[in-house]
């Protein structure tokens, strides 16, 4: 079920509603969350709730157990069974088909024909998302930094809470459990912050984000054609359009929470204003930056150490960071080239030391940061590479041939929208400092310009992952 | 809980009374008649008495001039961008049962029968309910159709710039009322994209079956034309495959100009003319024209005094929509 789609505009308010009419007791809260959350994911797919249940009982099984023991053999046993249950169930939905082809095709570099068998894997909703999630449980409880879960309910509600089930935010139980094991009553101020945030998050996904998306899907489709200022806005564009899609969807899980009397983590935190690219990693995908931070970057050393020590745990990291995003090379690339700018930047930062204008910092990390982008958005590695020749292609005279995919209403449509976002931010960062007849005005102006110019789009980008 | 509700319950009354009234203004001002082209001549499809009806996709609109073919006729070109074979065939459809004895030319794209999938849904958005094409379209894509005001959500942002667009266009150029908007050469287009467009036709059956139907009980008189393109040769299969099913019928017509006029300059890439290749196109029509024994003026002529025993001018048949 999709937050755009007229099925969850039936389906929240029920959810609400009963949410808040049910006893103000935890155990009835959370049984109807349950509920509701199995539902939404049901929707999309009934076979896909075995898995995720699976999920859910192994882990609150193992971490009991693990809170039972203090043999270090057992734990170890324990916490292995965990992590390969979870990494299994994701290695096996997510890449058994991209490991198995590119066997095939090494061994027929080798002149070997290797078969392999063709299971047609469908990918699950939000996997990658969930299994992280319980991932950091079963890890916080092995390092005695978290007592587990006494009511599997609570447990399976926090694996499953549907606002963040599919795309994040990656939130810990540590933050999140605490929440469920007691009874939430109905905030009046809270709501309404969640409906400010899912208000806000409803014009960047459906205004901004979906309206890019139509130069920039283009432009990839008909790449033949493209030249330098195609190429070049199309890939302004799509970062424009990858941060509004995803910080549009954290936004309305935030403020679906919020409608719930619960808190999420902030995912976003204006990223693209990074002077230096670490900088950029503490803004961008919060909750999952920081979960390969805690359970990987720093378990294998983190930056203690010398600095070919920090390299190649950056190169680690980054590696999982790219897979973790899907099961193609391009995906590997992009965190490839992350892990390249992280090290050159670290690198740099001990050995050069001249002063570089704050403006000038600004750019490179947005040129870079655009770069990397295309290899994101590429449907594979070569396209990319194809993608970023077209750079190469000058226009024809007067550069007219630039609108033969997309007329110049189109595009400076599309440049007004990607020239006004500073603006835009602006207004949401300060709106609570507006008088509160501004703030339902701007409330009320929002809801009707998203319904007026909202653009028929699509899923959430980051719902592929 | 009742205040919250009572509070997201006014928002969203006030949002949507507001968004009826923006979308209301916008339809009286400016969105009226003349929200994009496509739409414009939708409407005047259904409202107009033009006894020659061009139809088809770009590749009709960009080359089939009014003027010399049906210079001072009832013509008008109806020809609409991207709606490959699907949206002709339902318009022959209406136009049977609308009254009226027409001369329909109809661009045949070498493409087996789309269903439309690249549709824009802004060409129906005054379609009216009771006509062969509405009901297409409901069966085709139904979430797309709607009623107003719900019609123009979604659409809005689109439909502004498409008008602003075609309206504003310096380089479109006018003929008897018909707008035709140029194109930019485009090299891009020649040589570098595969056009799966070069494909024979390869009609299903079924749609064979039913375009048999519609031209066998019809007064209407139909010519298929296939238009120009450049780099491919005449398409044979066309009349092997698709016109010896019609042939037979007295009120049907082929021409098949795929392989001429195979001169860069005269087209915009590989699919479509450009006004210059359509003014030769004209000559070459004109001609088939007469060798097929098609007077269109005469025609018109002889039309409208059956119904009205006067010339041209005197033209008031009235339609049913």
């Amino acid at each position: 079920m999709l937050f755009n789609s007229l099925d969850f505009a039936v389906f929240i308010p029920i959810v609400f509603v009963v949410y808040w009419l049910l006893p103000h007791q935890k155990n009835w809260q959370n049984r109807w969350l349950l509920v509701s959350s199995y539902f939404f994911y049901g929707w999309w797919d009934y076979r896909f709730l075995s898995l995720i249940l699976l999920s859910t009982v192994a882990d609150f099984v193992l971490a009991r157990r693990l809170n039972r023991t203090d043999q270090p053999t057992a734990r170890k046993l324990l916490i292995s069974a965990s992590l390969t249950l979870n990494l299994g169930l994701l290695g096996f939905f997510k890449y058994f088909d991209f490991f198995q082809l590119n066997f095939q095709r090494a061994f027929s570099f080798f002149g070997e024909e290797l078969h392999g068998w063709d299971l047609h894997i469908i990918l699950p909703v939000g996997i990658s998302f969930y299994t992280f999630q319980t991932l950091s449980y079963t890890l916080d409880v092995y390092y005695k930094k978290l007592r587990p879960a006494d009511n599997l309910v609570d447990f399976a509600t926090f694996v499953a809470f549907f606002p963040q089930l599919v795309a994040g935010p990656i939130e810990r139980a540590k933050k999140f459990l605490p929440q469920l094991s007691k009874a939430r009553t109905f905030n009046f101020e809270q709501a309404k912050e969640g409906i400010q945030l899912i208000i806000f998050g409803f014009f960047r996904k459906m205004v901004i984000a979906d309206h890019l998306s139509l130069y920039v899907d283009r432009i990839w489709k008909d790449m033949d054609v493209a030249n330098v200022f195609m190429v070049v806005f199309a890939s302004i564009f799509f970062s424009v359009q990858i941060y509004m899609d995803f910080s549009g969807y954290s936004r309305i899980a935030r403020g679906l929470a919020k409608l719930l009397g619960m808190e999420l983590m902030v995912n976003f935190n204006y990223p693209y204003a990074s002077k230096s690219f670490s900088e950029f990693w503490t803004r961008w995908h919060i909750s999952l930056s920081s979960w390969f931070k805690d359970y990987l970057y720093i378990p294998l050393g983190g930056s203690k150490g010398s600095l070919l020590n920090t390299q190649r745990n950056l190169l680690i990291v980054f590696t999982v960071s790219g897979l973790w995003h899907g099961a193609r090379w391009n995906f590997i690339i992009w965190g490839f080239m992350h892990f390249l700018l992280l090290a050159i930047e670290r690198w740099s930062a001990k050995r050069m030391k001249f002063f570089l204008p704050s403006f000038l910092k600004y750019a490179v990390v947005l040129f870079m940061i655009n770069v990397t982008w295309v290899f994101f958005r590429a449907p594979s590695f070569m396209q990319g590479i194809r993608f970023l020749s077209k750079a190469f292609v000058l226009p024809t005279f007067l550069g007219v041939d630039t609108f033969t995919l997309m007329s110049p209403v189109a595009l400076a449509f599309d440049l007004f929208i990607v020239l006004s976002l500073p603006l835009y931010l602006r207004f949401e960062r300060n709106f609570t400092g507006y008088s509160p007849r501004y703030q339902e005005l701007a409330l009320t102006s929002l809801i009707t310009f998203t319904m007026l110019f909202y653009s028929q789009g699509s899923a959430f980008i980051y719902f592929q992952f | 809980m009742r205040k919250f509700i009572a509070y997201i319950s006014m928002k969203l009354g006030l949002s949507l009374a507001l968004s009826w009234l923006v979308i209301f203004a916008f339809k009286q001002s400016f969105l009226q008649k003349s929200t994009t082209h496509s739409a414009y001549k939708m409407e005047r499809f259904y409202e107009e008495q033009d006894l020659i009806k061009i139809l088809g996709s770009s590749r009709a609109e960009g080359s089939f001039l009014i003027n010399p073919l049906f210079e001072g006729l009832p013509a008008y070109n109806y020809g609409i961008v991207g709606t490959d074979n699907w949206l002709w065939q339902q318009l022959v459809v209406d136009s049977k049962h609308n009254g009226l004895k027409e001369l329909i030319i109809i661009n045949v794209d070498p493409d087996s029968l789309s269903k439309g999938s690249f549709f824009d849904p802004n060409f129906y958005i005054e379609v009216p309910h009771k006509t062969h094409l509405f009901s297409a379209l409901r069966e085709e894509q139904p979430r797309k159709l709607s009623s107003f005001p719900f019609n123009y959500y979604g659409r809005l942002i689109e439909l502004t710039r498409t008008g602003i667009k075609e309206w504003f266009s310096p380089t479109a150029y006018t003929q008897q009322g018909t707008v035709i908007p140029t194109k930019q050469i485009n090299e891009g287009f020649f040589w570098k994209r595969e056009f799966k467009k070069e494909g024979q036709i390869a009609y299903r059956p079924e749609d064979i079956e039913q375009l048999k139907n519609i031209f066998e009980g019809s007064e209407d008189t139909y010519v298929f034309v296939k238009v120009p393109s450049y780099g491919e040769r005449q398409d044979r299969n066309f009349f092997e495959n698709i016109s010896k099913e019609f042939q037979a019928l007295p009120n049907t017509f082929f021409m098949d100009f795929s392989g001429t006029l195979q001169v860069k300059r005269l087209f915009v890439d590989h699919a479509h003319l450009s006004l210059e290749g359509a003014q030769e196109f004209s000559v070459l029509l004109s001609e088939e024209f007469k060798n097929q024994g098609i007077e269109p003026h005469k025609w018109v002529e002889m039309q409208s005094k059956k119904f009205n025993g006067n010339g041209i001018s005197g033209i008031s048949i009235q339609t049913k929509y």
